[in-house]
């Protein structure tokens, strides 16, 4: 469990202070001291690939959140809430993973690049949506808000989009950005909306005749000619006149405002998992520290009543990844402290003023189009975004390793499509995001891939020296184990712990480990669950680390399943709690 | 949801002989199970709100209360965009010359509110009328001051009214005791003309001339003795003085950022001189200086401050009010004391802070203040000083201070304070007791 590990990442749960760490720890006592693995019961999760929450509900009542209160909350009052304590220690793992330690397909996520290869095409074809066509825009809207003005448009073919822009000081950065974090986002499986880099000129925008600007008091009044050129006066024209924007499209659907990451949606039924508790937003916070996405926010989230009568749950707004969330006490803070950030804090005050945090040495921005994204002060335990997020926090081993094989899965010829993807007008700068997102992609798989056994669909296979367990091993496929010494640690016991053979050690990179034909001896199987499943046996695999120890096991069940009499593989879950 | 045994001997033999039809079968158990969802609803209120979290739930409620409460105001703060209105409503009113003002009107006169409007009188002149109030301790101020810069120069013509009911006196010299603590009313008006001129953005040289009516008399909290009780014969109480001054100064100011090298300088001289049938007739001196001297590159910084106030009666001079005389003792001066805790004719000072930034957004400090009142120069002793140490932090926004919290430890405990912007030790300012707030 990563809370109690040696390399774990920096959490607020591991600063309990005082007489409330006390008080804690009385109260966490019957919670927190569970058996090991290996004396637990057997649970199998599901065998299910959708987790069928599409269900049509009545339509529920749009909400609105506050940024302030969620920085003031998590970064400030939720470590004094004891519960929020006794809570996080009985965490058991996310609710959602499924027999093969995957998240189901639903509302939330469907499964693309974790669970098949996928092109930069296939990306590309994916992303629901179109450019603006060609021709002149109508402006329907300003939204005098942010950094800069926000354009509601209709293109000819009537389709709607935000038209955002870049900063004037740093060109092609945010809109970059957006674009390649959006593929990024929605290769991984969650659904966003379709965002594209476009380019016009002025004469390609037209006033709607309904057209109108809100101002920052929300006062609504006819947009004129003068407000228009007073508006593009703001923006930095390209050498030839034309400007870049970012176009996003208007997403189908009623808007319910955002989802937040801790709780539930209480009006939605099929919401019944709480948000903290979901997988896809757990092990997200491994997949935002490769695109330095801190900007990961209540805000930035959106919650649609869709065709079908469900509510859809969309990641909206990349404008802040990689190197360009640099708005607050930035750009070198970004990815590496909190906006408010107690422990750093607190070394100031210990030090005496004299601790000086790396990135105020060695931070740098080499290119202005890029910002402060780099690989050099990159660590993928420590990474956090602007301020604690809930669902980030409860990220444990599992699903820190299910967001570290969505990562690596990004091949190398995949992450230059994406760099290209950004359409900069230096090719260096192309380049250098390449790498640096190549770098951070490489330290994600070696440290999270090595201290996680990374064993994928086992399979049983009778072979002539008996029965063999195959799988794939996703750290020597990625290179990020040696083939030479790939070693395998194998432990076989029964429903109540109790080893059924001596534990092996196989030296192989075959991707397949022998298992004792002791550990196949029918035992005393278990009554079977709603799924027909009776867990019979329990392999632990554990995979050699590079600093020679044994990385967090996988644990493979074994059972029986209706009246068969041969044991099949029920799942398996990576460093089980 | 049992399998048929059909089903489960494809499967058995899928597995076992590693057919193709193993993962046919697969979506088939899904099949099975379609319209499941992956986690019942009562597994997951479980999992929310696991048994251990009951009990502090109850405990905790009042917390989730005032949490929601917060919730719910901060999401009505930000939907009706009311930063964004309270920003538009000043810059509004900013540029018809109307100023608000939230704090109190120094140290110890707790918090009260007030506005300013300023007329534009031609050029580059303009003229100012304040009003403010603090509660609880009602102390009150109306101010007129008309400015009129010319070039590298500045005249200013200014008038104001003080009501400060609540002022402290623990008697004369180091060996006043805690246990006399008075409080005091004081009613000052004055007058005056100011004309400075700053030759460099850090030299500045100025003179002025003020006339001032000033009385105090028994302050309304009735907690505290009146300071003729305790001190018979008090030069000043119940008196109504009227005064004239006189005086000079100058400033040097080279401070460059909180944590660089630099340091300033101010001296000033006045003389005051009784009208009417008053004999009053005095000298004050002043110095102040302060040096920084950074430690850790941009996070830290060793910071020295001294200050000096002499008080010299001429011949025939009529007793200095007691109010008049210069005191050490709160925030801006010994940190460890209350405020005003010594008065005395001449005051010598001295303060060694350490400040370092913990964040962007907050600064801490460690420090180290030493004072003493002394009658003549000959009575300044070496060792007999008032010391204080103590800490304290900043609320910082953009290089300036917002707020700050000070405790100081002192032979007679400790005090805190609590107070807005930085802090400075205020000029003398003439014959008053306070000029328009500087302190």
């Amino acid at each position: 469990m990563i809370r109690s590990g040696a390399n774990q990442p920096s959490s607020d749960n591991a600063k309990p202070r005082g007489l409330l760490a006390l008080i804690l720890l009385v109260c966490v006592a019957a919670t927190a001291a569970r058996p090991s693995s290996a004396g637990s019961p057997i649970v199998v999760r599901p065998p299910l690939r959708v987790d069928h929450d599409r269900r049509p509900i009545a339509l529920p009542k749009a909400t609105d959140v506050s940024e302030l209160y969620a920085i003031l909350y998590n970064s400030w009052f939720r470590p004094l809430n004891l519960e929020y304590h006794v809570v996080s220690a009985s965490d058991r793992g996310s609710l959602n993973a499924n027999a093969w330690d995957a998240v189901p397909d639903s509302s939330w996520f469907t499964n693309r690049i974790g669970i098949r290869p996928m092109s930069f095409e296939d990306a590309l074809a994916g992303l629901q949506g179109k450019s603006p066509e060609p021709g002149p825009w109508k402006i329907v809207r300003v939204r005098d808000e942010g950094y800069t003005p926000k354009l509601d448009i209709r293109d000819s073919s009537g389709n709607g989009y935000v038209l955002k822009f870049d900063l004037p000081g740093t060109p092609e950065r945010n809109s970059a950005a957006e674009r390649i974090c959006t593929l990024i986002m929605h290769a991984a499986g969650y659904n966003v909306p379709y965002n594209t880099i476009v380019y016009f000129r002025a004469r390609d925008l037209e006033l709607d005749k309904d057209s109108y600007y809100r101002d920052t008091l929300k006062r609504r009044r006819p947009m004129t000619p003068a407000d228009l050129e007073s508006l593009l006066k703001r923006l930095k024209a390209r050498p030839d006149g034309s400007y870049r924007g970012m176009a996003s499209l208007m997403l189908p659907g009623k808007v319910l405002g955002p989802f937040v990451y801790t709780g539930r949606r209480k009006d939605d039924p099929n919401d019944i998992i709480p948000h903290e508790l979901r997988r896809e937003l757990r092990g997200m916070r491994v997949i935002a520290s490769w695109i330095n996405h801190a900007d990961v926010k209540d805000i930035n989230a959106m919650d649609l009543f869709v065709q079908g009568d469900y509510v859809k749950h969309y990641m909206l707004d990349f404008g802040s990844t990689m190197g360009s969330g640099d708005f607050i006490h930035g750009p070198y803070r970004v990815g590496h402290e909190y906006i408010y950030d107690g422990a750093a804090t607190l070394r100031s005050l210990v030090s005496l003023g004299f601790y000086r945090r790396p990135w105020e040495v060695e931070g740098k921005i080499v290119y202005p189009e890029v910002g402060y994204y780099q690989a050099q002060l990159f660590d993928p335990v420590r990474w956090k975004p602007n301020y604690p997020n809930l669902a980030f926090l409860r990220m444990d081993d599992s699903d820190a390793y299910w967001g570290a094989k969505i990562v690596t899965a990004y091949t190398d010829q995949m992450v230059r499509r994406l760099a290209e993807a950004g359409d900069y007008s230096r090719p260096e700068v192309t380049r250098h995001l390449e790498g640096a997102m190549i770098s951070r992609r490489d330290a994600i798989g070696d440290y999270w891939l090595d201290r996680i056994t990374p064993l994928e669909e086992f399979t049983l296979v009778r072979s002539r020296s008996g029965l063999e367990l195959r799988f794939r091993d996703l750290a020597l496929e990625r290179g990020y184990a040696e083939a030479e010494s790939r070693s395998y640690r194998v432990q076989a016991t029964d429903t109540e712990g109790k080893e059924l053979a001596a534990v092996t050690v196989t030296r192989t990179d075959r991707q397949v480990v022998g298992l004792p034909s002791a550990a196949l001896q029918k035992p005393g199987i278990e009554q079977p669950d709603r799924f027909g499943r009776s867990p019979s046996q329990r392999i632990l695999i554990q995979s050699n680390r590079r600093d020679g120890g044994w990385a967090l096991p996988v644990e493979v069940v074994l059972g029986y399943t209706g009246g068969s009499s041969s044991p099949e593989i029920l799942g398996w879950y990576h460093a089980p709690k | 949801m049992r399998r048929t045994f059909l089903e489960a001997l494809l499967c058995t033999l899928a597995v076992l002989t590693d057919l193709p039809g193993a993962a046919a079968q697969e979506q088939e158990r899904e099949i099975l199970v379609q319209g499941e969802r992956i986690v019942t609803e009562a597994e997951a209120h479980q999992a929310e709100h696991p048994a251990a979290s009951v009990p502090l739930r109850f405990i905790f409620y009042p917390f989730h209360l005032v949490n929601s409460g917060m919730e719910s105001g901060l999401v009505s703060f930000e939907k009706h965009n009311m930063r964004e209105r309270l920003n538009y409503y000043t810059e509004y009113l900013r540029q018809r010359g109307v100023g608000v003002m939230i704090g109190g009107l120094g140290e110890g006169t707790g918090i009260g509110l007030g506005g300013s409007y300023t007329i534009k009188t031609g050029g580059r002149s303009d003229l100012r009328f304040l009003g403010r109030a603090s509660f609880l301790r009602w102390y009150e101020e109306v101010d007129v001051r008309w400015t009129n810069p010319v070039g590298k120069a500045q005249f200013v013509l200014e008038g104001s009214y003080q009501w400060r009911p609540q002022e402290n006196f623990y008697g004369f010299g180091m060996e006043s005791q805690l246990t006399d603590h008075t409080k005091f009313a004081l009613r000052q008006t004055w007058t005056g003309a100011r004309g400075e001129i700053a030759p460099h953005r850090r030299l500045r040289f100025g003179g002025e001339y003020k006339l001032a009516w000033l009385y105090s008399t028994n302050s309304p909290n009735t907690q505290y003795a009146s300071p003729d009780v305790v001190f018979a014969g008090l030069p000043g109480f119940g008196q109504n003085v009227h005064l004239q001054s006189l005086g000079f100064y100058a400033d040097a100011d080279g401070l460059k950022g909180e944590y660089e090298l630099g340091g300033l300088l101010h001296a000033g001289a006045s003389l005051q001189d009784g009208i009417g049938d008053s004999t009053l007739k005095y000298f004050s001196y002043e110095g102040q200086m302060e040096g920084r001297l950074p430690i850790a590159r941009q996070r830290s910084a060793l910071v020295f401050q001294g200050a000096l106030e002499f008080t010299r009666p001429r011949g025939g001079s009529g007793a200095i009010p007691f109010y008049l005389y210069p005191h050490i003792g709160g925030e801006s001066t010994l940190r460890g004391y209350n405020l005003d805790r010594f008065y005395g004719q001449n005051i010598f000072l001295v303060t060694l802070e350490y400040r370092y930034k913990i964040h962007p957004d907050f600064q801490a400090l460690i420090f180290f203040d030493e004072g003493q009142v002394f009658g003549r120069t000959t009575d300044l002793s070496w060792l007999n000083w008032q010391r204080n140490y103590g800490f304290g932090f900043k609320v910082m926004s953009s290089g300036s201070t917002v707020m700050r919290m000070d405790f100081g430890w002192s032979s007679e405990g400790y005090t805190y304070h609590i107070s807005w912007g930085d802090r400075v030790h205020g000029a003398l300012g003439g014959p008053i007791r306070y000029g328009t707030y500087r302190r």
